[in-house]
């Protein structure tokens, strides 16, 4: 079915644009002339200037499209060749469905972002080509790692950071579409995040008010708390990201706390719990805190943690100082 | 015999220094190659070297030098090591804050290395080129642990919620590291204040030092004394150790002929001593104003119609009487370039940012309108005695009308003519802003007060020269200030305008200061 020497013709193409420099070195330059470019593909584009084209066509899901629809807007404008890539871009901003177009049914990547309850930012991406792939979640440094579905598409409900960083997905081979975060209640809210790489277990705790562990306001991946808009406030809440059976995963916590509707003057705890675990024993994990306050303000931290030796198999390294206790004030 | 012994000590010093000369040695040459010195090298930080040589120990500036021998450092590969010790508030909440900030603003990448709760270390990268320039490794102990730790070198930097004591400073120069207590060796980095908590359900909303002093000591047991219910008082301190609590004794228990009750719950962190305080009612806590959590903190009175609130004027001019500032204190020993940046980095206004960020009061220079002092001057009208005649008065009225005090204030260790410790720091901040201008003020006047004790004519004259004093430490450390273009004069008003009452010794101290008043 597939036109494998037609794919392998703009292969080429791509290579000896790329060799004469033209690709390569002015992905900016492309995007400033081929004017359907949104303001953040100047980035991507020259972000990744050293990837490598070919490997960047995706591979056409056989039963789903022609190979036509994929191939033949590519040759029109020799500026558009870029297209071929530009077809990973999307911007976000455009939070109702993307506009259909004859793309629509090829292999576009496309990343829609609307706001919901709690300050969150629900995403769906749709990625036809991209079937039970790896793919990577990043806003405003908060990032973790999860997998598409059979059919490409992938949902999830991101805890919004500000409303300027875009969201973004990352493919496997380093493309990657945007889309603007959309959550007008932020400054409402105080939000606290911790991501990390490796896959190992680790969770944020948070004792609200005075609460101890296991009392109601003792917030944890265990009970993570519900929000509720219009119900009388019953806490924060806390949003586990990422995906642990994927290859090298990032995952990630979020604790939201909406301050803007508290009754209470007091503190919430922050402790951070790492479990010690055959794999992750005398190892170190990488990853980011993120404190996030005043309507979108981040404080990001690179870290790294050192697991306790194994003959701790089971126990925690417990941290009451890596996270920042919040503050909270009566509204 | 002394002989002998004195004989066989220098033979075993120069074994020793065989051994470790041998060990790593060094040869410094100058460039041209007139200068030569030969020995152990002690240390390197990035830019001098510390050679124990035959002359005795040498610091000679790497640039003008080459180094040969097994001894010597990898200039390429330096990475400047600093070590940090004390207290768990300054360790936890304050350092990370300032260090990522310190990092920022000197362009640096930051990473955060945990391996406890009990100790957790920052690598500064060069953002272009990866290049780890420094490593700061935190020990989250106490005040003491970190001069210990100070003093035995196994820090370079302590952190520490009191003034370090006369016998440290003595250890300290016996060991070769300076005066602890100079000027030169320590920094206030941000102020904090020991507040008095209670409940969220706790219905009394003010107490006095004395009655607070009352209570930690068990002379007031119940709260209907304070003007609560019929239920006695629990009392929940820090524990031993803690620096805050001997501030508190120190300043308001003690000189008061007290003790601190034995009947006191002890917590080993303001954390867990706030929660507990905020479950029980009848609690009465001491906890500190950079984490009162869900406790409630109790204003404090001074009698006599004073109120004290801990608000960060009043910490910044310690009209609040127990404010507590959060040290870094220093070895007499240069750190490496890193480190020196940072500690001129912890006195700038980028660092006050970071500083209010952790939660702590910074020392930012506020500056009041005299029509907010309308409490003082209705203070200083009430309280007026017959030695004060209405001539004074109007004559401090006319001082105050269309001038601004600035919150840097100076106040004296009981009794001397001694600055306290922040007014030691408010002495170099002051000469600071006078330097860089940032004060924009044509006139400052030091404006002298004294406690009410004695005659009011030999207060007065007490007044004015303790202001002159500090007028004079200014201006000693204000070398390139223009004073053409804010002149600064003295007055002195004696005891005509008290903060606190005289009938204990803290409110006298409070009484005693120099203010600072901008025209």
């Amino acid at each position: 079915m597939v036109d494998k020497r037609r794919i392998f013709r703009v292969g080429l193409t791509l290579i000896a644009a790329a060799a004469t420099g033209h690709i390569m070195q002015s992905g900016g330059a492309f995007a400033a002339r081929t004017d359907f470019f949104p303001p953040d593909a100047k980035r991507v584009q020259t972000d990744q200037s050293h990837f490598d084209i070919v490997a960047a066509l995706p591979t056409p899901p056989v039963d789903v499209v022609g190979p036509e629809k994929l191939v033949t807007p590519v040759p029109r404008v020799e500026g558009r060749i870029v297209a071929a890539v530009s077809f990973q871009i999307e911007d976000g901003s455009l939070t109702d469905a993307p506009t259909p177009s004859f793309l629509a049914s090829s292999c576009e990547a496309t990343l829609a972002a609307t706001s919901s309850a709690g300050a969150m930012v629900d995403v769906t991406l749709t990625a036809p080509c991209n079937p039970n792939e790896r793919i990577l979640v990043k806003h405003a440094g908060l990032e973790f790692s999860d997998i598409t579905g059979q059919d490409g598409a992938y949902f999830v409900s991101v805890p919004a950071m500000n409303n300027y960083d875009a969201i973004s997905v990352t493919f496997a081979n380093g493309n990657s579409v945007k889309a603007r975060p959309v959550a007008p209640s932020l400054e409402r809210y105080e939000r606290v995040a911790i991501s990390w790489q490796g896959g190992g277990i680790m969770h944020i705790h948070a004792l609200e008010f005075g609460a101890q562990f296991g009392d109601l306001g003792h917030v944890w991946a265990g009970f993570p708390g519900t929000f509720d808009p219009v119900g009388p406030l019953n806490g924060g809440f806390l949003t586990s990201l990422g995906n642990p059976d994927v290859v090298g995963p990032i995952l990630a916590e979020v604790y939201s706390f909406p301050a803007g509707r508290s009754h209470e003057d007091g503190a919430v705890r922050l402790s951070v719990e790492a479990e010690v675990t055959d794999t992750t024993c005398g190892k170190e994990i990488f990853g980011q805190t993120h404190q996030m306050s005043g309507g979108g303000v981040v404080n990001s931290t690179q870290i790294e943690l050192t697991i306790p030796a194994c003959d701790n198999i089971g126990g925690f390294l417990v941290l009451k100082n890596l996270l920042q206790d919040l503050k909270i004030a009566r509204n | 015999m002394i002989s002998i012994r004195t004989a066989f000590a220098a033979v075993l010093f120069h074994l020793i220094l065989a051994a470790s000369a041998s060990a790593q040695d060094v040869t410094l040459t100058s460039r041209d190659g007139s200068v030569e010195i030969a020995g152990t090298l002690l240390g390197y930080d990035g830019e001098f070297y510390r050679v124990d040589s035959d002359y005795g120990v040498l610091t000679v500036d790497g640039t003008g030098v080459l180094c040969a021998g097994p001894g010597c450092p990898d200039l390429a590969a330096f990475v400047a090591n600093i070590a940090v010790s004390g207290a768990g508030t300054i360790a936890n909440q304050l350092m990370p804050s300032l260090l990522e900030a310190f990092a920022r603003h000197q362009g640096y990448t930051a990473q955060r290395l945990v391996t406890s709760d009990a100790e957790f270390s920052y690598v500064l990268n060069e953002s272009d080129t990866g290049r780890t320039a420094a490593r700061f490794t935190i020990r989250v102990t106490t005040s003491d642990e970190g001069f210990a730790d100070l003093l035995s070198d196994e820090a370079d930097i302590a952190m520490s919620l009191r003034e370090v004591l006369p016998e440290e400073v003595t250890r300290g120069i016996e060991a070769g590291l300076g005066r602890l207590s100079s000027p030169a060796q320590n920094r206030v980095v941000a102020l904090d204040a020991l507040v008095p908590v209670v409940s969220p359900r706790n219905s009394v909303l003010e107490i006095s030092p004395e009655e607070l002093s009352q209570v930690f000591s068990g002379e007031i047991s119940n709260w209907q004394e304070l003007g609560g219910i019929d239920a006695p008082i629990v009392l929940h301190a820090p524990d031993q150790k803690s620096s805050i609590l001997n501030v508190f004794l120190e300043t308001i228990v003690l000189p008061a002929g007290r003790h601190l009750s034995a009947n006191v719950q002890r917590h080993r962190t303001n954390s867990e001593l706030v929660d507990a305080v905020a479950r029980d009612p009848f609690a009465v806590g001491l906890s500190t104003l950079s984490g009162p959590g869900n406790a409630r903190a109790l204003t404090l009175t001074g009698g006599c119609g004073f109120r004290s609130g801990a608000v960060p004027e009043a910490l910044k001019s310690e009209d609040y009487p127990l404010t507590a500032p959060l040290f870094l204190y220093l070895k007499g020993r240069r750190l490496p370039a890193v480190g020196r940046e940072f500690m001129r980095f912890t006195q700038s206004p980028a660092a006050q940012i970071a500083v209010l960020r952790a939660g702590f009061v910074d020392q930012g220079i506020a500056r009041t309108p005299v029509r907010r002092q309308g409490e003082r001057l209705a203070n200083a009208i009430r309280n007026a005695g017959p030695e004060i005649g209405l001539t004074e008065l109007k004559r401090l009225v006319a001082a105050l009308d269309g001038s601004r005090r600035l919150s840097v204030t100076f106040r004296f260790d009981d009794g001397a003519s001694t600055l306290d410790a922040q007014s030691r720091s408010n002495v170099i901040l002051l000469a600071r802003a006078l330097e860089t201008g940032t004060i924009g003020a044509n006139e400052l006047t030091f404006v002298g007060f004294s406690d009410g004790l004695g005659a009011a004519g030999a207060n007065k004259r007490l007044s004015r020269q303790r202001a002159a004093s500090v007028r004079q430490a200014v201006l000693q450390e204000a070398t390139t200030a223009d004073l053409g273009r804010t002149s600064l004069t003295v007055d002195g008003f004696g005891e005509a305008m008290p903060m606190a009452c005289d009938d204990t010794e803290w409110g006298r101290q409070v009484n005693r200061r120099v203010e600072i008043w901008s025209r």
